[in-house]
C-alpha cells in the first residue's frame, strides 16, 4: 500500500511537472516565436531614438566669395510650463541672457502647456549660457529645453537684399535668388536612428541607422559687393533727396553680361522681411517696366546709323513744334530753330530732331533693332516677377506710335533691359545676356563655373563705335549731362526724362529720369545705368542721374582698376553755324 | 589478461634474441620480474588552474575591450561636445569678422578717421610711372547728397582729417606736386 502510494504520488508529480514544463515551453514559443517581431520591435521603441539631420541651406556669396546669405547654427528656446516650479524666478534668471523682458517672459512661462516657444534662433553661446543658468539647488532651469534648428544670416546686411532675396519661417527662399534657386539651395534632410542609453549616449555596439542629409548646393552671383553697396548709397540718397518714389542702379560688364551690381531704393533688411512693405522686398530693376524716354534714342541712332540713313555730321534743322500724326511734337524746352548736326540732336536730346533724322530711314525699321536689342524679351535672369516690358510690331501701331518709338516712348522696358541696350553698343554690337548667376556647386561641392551668357550680333562694330562718339557728346560743352563727367576717363552716355505711365491713374503723371552710360568709351569695361521713378524735384536725367552715375561709375572703376585710356574724343560737332 | 599470462607476457618480453611461441616449449617456465607501478592518474590542479586562467583572462579581456569601447564612446561624446563649442565660436568669430568687414562699418571708420572718397580715380603706370588719370586731393564732402543736421560733426570732422594729415604731410609731399 505504502509503495503504490509513493508510486502514484511520483506519477502525479510528473505529470504535473510535464504540464508545467509544457506551459512553459507554449509561452516560450508564443513569446520567440508567434510575438516575437512585436515585442522586438517595443522594446527597441523604448531604445531607438530617429533624429531627423536637417540639411544645411547652400550658401550665397558675391563673386569674390564673399557671404551675401549664409546659414549659421541656431537653438530655439522652449518651456514645458508644467515643468516650470517658479515662472518669476526663471524669468528673472532668463531675461538678461535673451534680452527679453521678464514680465513677458514670466507670462510665457505660466500656464500647463507642454509645450511653448520662449526665443527662437538664438545662437549656441546664448543657449549655452541658458544652459548654465540655474535656480538655487537646482541643475540648469527645470522645463527650459533647447532645440538645435539653424538660421539663416544675411552678413552684408540689406547690401544686395532685393536681389538675394530672404526666407520664409519654414526655412525655404520666399524672394530674389533664395526663391529662384531654392530647390538646388536646399539641400535634403537626412536622419539617424540608434539605440541609446538613459542618459541619451549612444550605445556604442547598438544598432545605427540613417541617411546622411543632403547639403543645399552654394552659388556665387556675379554681385561686386562693394560696388553693389555704393550703389545702393548713392540711389538711396538721390531717391531721399530728390523724393521720388523708387529708383534703380544697374552696373554691368558688357563684355561679359555680368551684373555687377542691381541696387534698388527704397529697399529693405532680410533678417526682418515683414518689416518692410511688399513692393521694397521685390527686384524693381526687373519687376517694373517703364517707357525709357531718350535713353532709347540710342536704339534709334543705333538703326540709322547701321544702314547708312545718317551720318554724325547729317545737318539737321530743328524746329520749336512739329506737326505729325494729327498730334504736335515738342522738346523738353522751348527753343528758336536749331542748326543742329544728328550727333547734336543726341547731344541737347531733341525729340524733333530725332523724329526727323528717324524719317529717313523709315519708322516701321525702328522694331526689328528694338527687338534685337532685347526690348519686350525677357532677360532670362529666372529672378521671380520680371516685367519683360512690351513693344508693338508695326501691324498695331497708332497714328503717333513710331514717331513717339523714335525718341523712347510708347513702348516699355525693365531697367535690366535698358541696361543692357547699352551693353550692346559698349561690346561692340555684340549683345551679352545680362548674367546673374557666376557659378554653382555641383553635387560634391566644389564650384562650377555657369555657362557664359549667348551672344548675338545686333550692330557692327564700326556702327557701335560711331554711336559711343556720339554719346561722348552729351557729356560734353552743350550736352545734357555735363554733371555725369569723370575727370581723367572717356565717358559716353545718353539722359533720359520720360513721361511715366501711372497705372493707378491710368494715366502719365510724373517722370521716368535716367541717365545710363558707360566708360571707357574708347574700350568700353563698364555700364551704369540709373533710373529714378516719379522724383517730385529735379529737372532732368542728366541732373539726378547724373552725378549718381559719376560717383557710381567712379568707385566701380577705381575698385576693379580700370585705367583711363588717355585718348582724346574726336570732338564731333553738335552745332552748325 | 591473467595474471600468469601477464607475467609471461612481462617475462617474454626483455628476452633478447629471436621469440618463440610459448607452447613451443611448454615444460619451460617463463622468468617473472617486477612490474613496473602503474602511473597514477594525473594531477588535477593545473588543468583546473589552466582552464581557470583562461577563463579569468577572457573575462578580464572582455573587461577590458567594454571598457575601451565604452570609454571610447564617452571620449567621442565629449570631444563632440567640444567640436560643438568650437564651431561655434568660428562661427560667431566668422560673424562679427562679417560685421566689421562690412562696407558700410569700413565706411563709417573711414569717415570717423577724417577720410574722404576719391572721386578721380587715377592710377600710376609702374613700366614708365605715368600717371593715369586726373588725381586730385580729396575734398571733404560737402556737396555731397547726405545733407548733415548736426553743424557742430562738421568742424569736428575737419579738425580730425587736419590731425590725421599732419603727421603724413612730411612724407606724402613729395610724392603729391609729381603728380600735377
Amino acid at each position: 500500500m505504502r509503495l503504490a502510494d509513493s508510486r502514484r504520488r511520483l506519477r502525479a508529480a510528473v505529470i504535473c511537472l510535464a504540464l508545467l514544463l509544457s506551459l512553459f515551453g507554449g509561452r516560450l514559443l508564443q513569446l520567440q516565436g508567434l510575438d516575437a517581431t512585436a515585442y522586438a520591435t517595443e522594446a527597441a521603441k523604448g531604445r531607438m531614438t530617429t533624429v531627423t539631420i536637417p540639411a544645411t541651406r547652400g550658401t550665397i556669396t558675391d563673386r569674390n566669395g564673399i557671404a551675401l546669405a549664409a546659414t549659421v547654427d541656431a537653438f530655439d528656446i522652449t518651456a514645458d510650463q508644467t515643468l516650470v516650479q517658479h515662472p518669476r524666478a526663471t524669468a528673472a534668471a532668463l531675461a538678461p541672457v535673451l534680452r527679453l523682458p521678464a514680465a513677458a517672459l514670466e507670462a510665457t512661462l505660466s500656464g500647463t502647456r507642454r509645450f511653448v516657444y520662449v526665443a527662437k534662433g538664438v545662437s549656441p553661446d546664448v543657449w549655452r549660457r541658458v544652459r548654465d543658468l540655474n535656480l538655487s539647488g537646482t541643475d540648469g532651469l527645470p522645463g527650459i529645453f533647447g532645440e538645435p534648428t539653424s538660421r539663416r544670416t544675411y552678413p552684408a546686411g540689406t547690401v544686395g537684399a532685393n536681389l538675394v532675396g530672404f526666407v520664409g519661417a519654414d526655412g525655404h527662399g520666399l524672394g530674389g535668388v533664395e526663391y529662384a534657386l531654392d530647390k538646388s539651395l536646399a539641400g535634403t534632410d537626412g536622419k539617424i536612428t540608434y539605440e541609446r542609453g538613459p542618459g541619451g549616449r549612444r550605445i556604442p555596439t547598438g544598432e545605427t541607422v540613417g541617411r546622411d542629409a543632403v547639403p543645399g548646393r552654394d552659388v556665387t552671383l556675379t554681385i561686386d559687393r562693394d560696388i553693389q553697396w555704393m550703389a545702393q548709397q548713392e540711389i538711396a540718397a538721390k531717391v531721399k533727396e530728390t523724393g521720388a518714389k523708387s529708383g534703380t542702379v544697374i552696373v554691368m560688364d558688357p563684355r561679359t553680361g555680368d551684373l555687377l551690381a542691381v541696387a534698388t531704393a527704397p529697399t529693405f533688411d532680410p533678417a526682418n522681411p515683414g518689416a518692410a512693405p511688399e513692393a521694397a522686398r521685390g527686384n524693381r530693376a526687373l519687376t517694373e517696366a517703364y517707357e525709357p524716354g531718350s535713353t532709347g534714342k540710342v536704339i534709334t541712332a543705333s538703326a540709322l546709323i547701321e544702314n547708312g540713313a545718317v551720318t554724325p555730321d547729317t545737318p539737321i534743322d530743328v524746329p520749336n513744334r512739329l506737326r505729325r500724326a494729327g498730334k504736335t511734337f515738342k522738346d523738353f524746352h522751348d527753343h528758336p530753330t536749331q542748326k543742329l548736326t544728328y550727333t547734336g540732336t543726341l547731344a541737347k536730346s531733341s525729340n524733333i530732331g530725332t523724329i526727323l533724322a528717324a524719317e529717313k530711314l523709315g519708322l516701321p525699321r525702328l522694331y526689328p533693332y528694338l527687338k534685337a536689342f532685347g526690348v519686350g524679351t525677357p532677360t532670362g535672369l529666372g529672378l521671380p516677377g520680371e516685367a519683360s516690358g512690351a513693344v508693338l510690331p508695326p501691324s498695331r501701331w497708332s497714328g503717333t506710335t513710331g514717331y513717339t518709338m523714335a525718341f523712347g516712348q510708347g513702348y516699355s522696358v525693365n531697367a535690366v533691359q535698358m541696361a543692357s541696350v547699352f551693353a550692346t553698343v559698349a561690346n561692340d554690337g555684340v549683345r551679352v545676356a545680362p548674367r546673374l548667376v557666376a557659378a554653382r556647386a555641383g553635387a560634391d561641392g566644389t564650384m562650377h563655373a555657369t555657362a557664359p551668357s549667348p551672344r548675338t550680333r545686333v550692330i557692327r562694330p564700326a556702327t557701335a563705335q560711331t554711336v559711343r562718339l556720339m554719346l561722348e557728346t552729351v557729356l560734353g560743352e552743350g550736352g545734357t549731362a555735363p554733371l555725369a563727367r569723370i575727370a581723367g576717363y572717356r565717358v559716353a552716355g545718353k539722359t533720359g526724362t520720360a513721361q511715366r505711365f501711372d497705372p493707378t491713374c491710368s494715366c502719365y503723371r510724373g517722370f521716368t529720369m535716367s541717365f545710363i552710360g558707360l566708360a571707357p568709351v574708347d574700350k568700353p569695361r563698364l555700364v551704369v545705368a540709373v533710373t529714378l521713378q516719379a522724383p517730385k524735384s529735379g529737372i532732368g536725367g542728366g541732373s539726378t542721374g547724373g552725378p549718381v552715375f559719376r560717383d557710381v561709375m567712379s568707385f566701380a572703376l577705381q575698385t576693379l582698376h580700370i585705367p583711363p585710356t588717355g585718348t582724346r574724343p574726336p570732338g564731333l560737332r553738335i552745332e552748325r553755324n | 589478461m591473467s595474471p600468469a599470462e601477464a607475467a609471461r607476457a612481462a617475462a617474454s618480453l626483455p628476452t633478447p634474441g629471436p621469440a618463440r611461441p610459448p607452447s613451443a616449449r611448454p615444460g619451460l617456465r617463463p622468468r617473472l620480474s617486477v612490474v613496473p607501478p602503474l602511473r597514477g592518474p594525473a594531477p588535477r590542479a593545473p588543468f583546473v588552474l589552466l582552464v581557470g586562467g583562461l577563463l579569468c583572462f577572457g573575462l578580464v579581456a572582455l573587461l577590458f575591450l567594454h571598457t575601451a569601447i565604452a570609454e571610447d564612446s564617452f571620449r567621442l561624446h565629449d570631444l563632440t561636445a567640444r567640436s560643438t563649442v568650437l564651431a561655434d565660436r568660428e562661427q560667431a568669430l566668422d560673424q562679427e569678422i562679417a560685421d566689421v568687414a562690412a562696407p558700410a562699418r569700413l565706411a563709417a571708420r573711414a569717415t570717423a578717421l577724417g577720410m574722404v572718397p576719391s572721386e578721380n580715380p587715377a592710377f600710376i603706370r609702374l613700366s614708365d610711372g605715368r600717371i593715369l588719370g586726373h588725381p586730385q586731393p580729396g575734398r571733404a564732402p560737402v556737396v555731397k547728397a547726405k545733407p548733415s543736421a548736426q553743424p557742430s560733426g562738421k568742424p569736428s570732422a575737419a579738425a580730425a582729417n587736419r590731425t590725421q594729415r599732419k603727421p603724413t604731410s612730411g612724407a606724402s609731399s613729395t610724392p603729391v606736386p609729381a603728380h600735377r
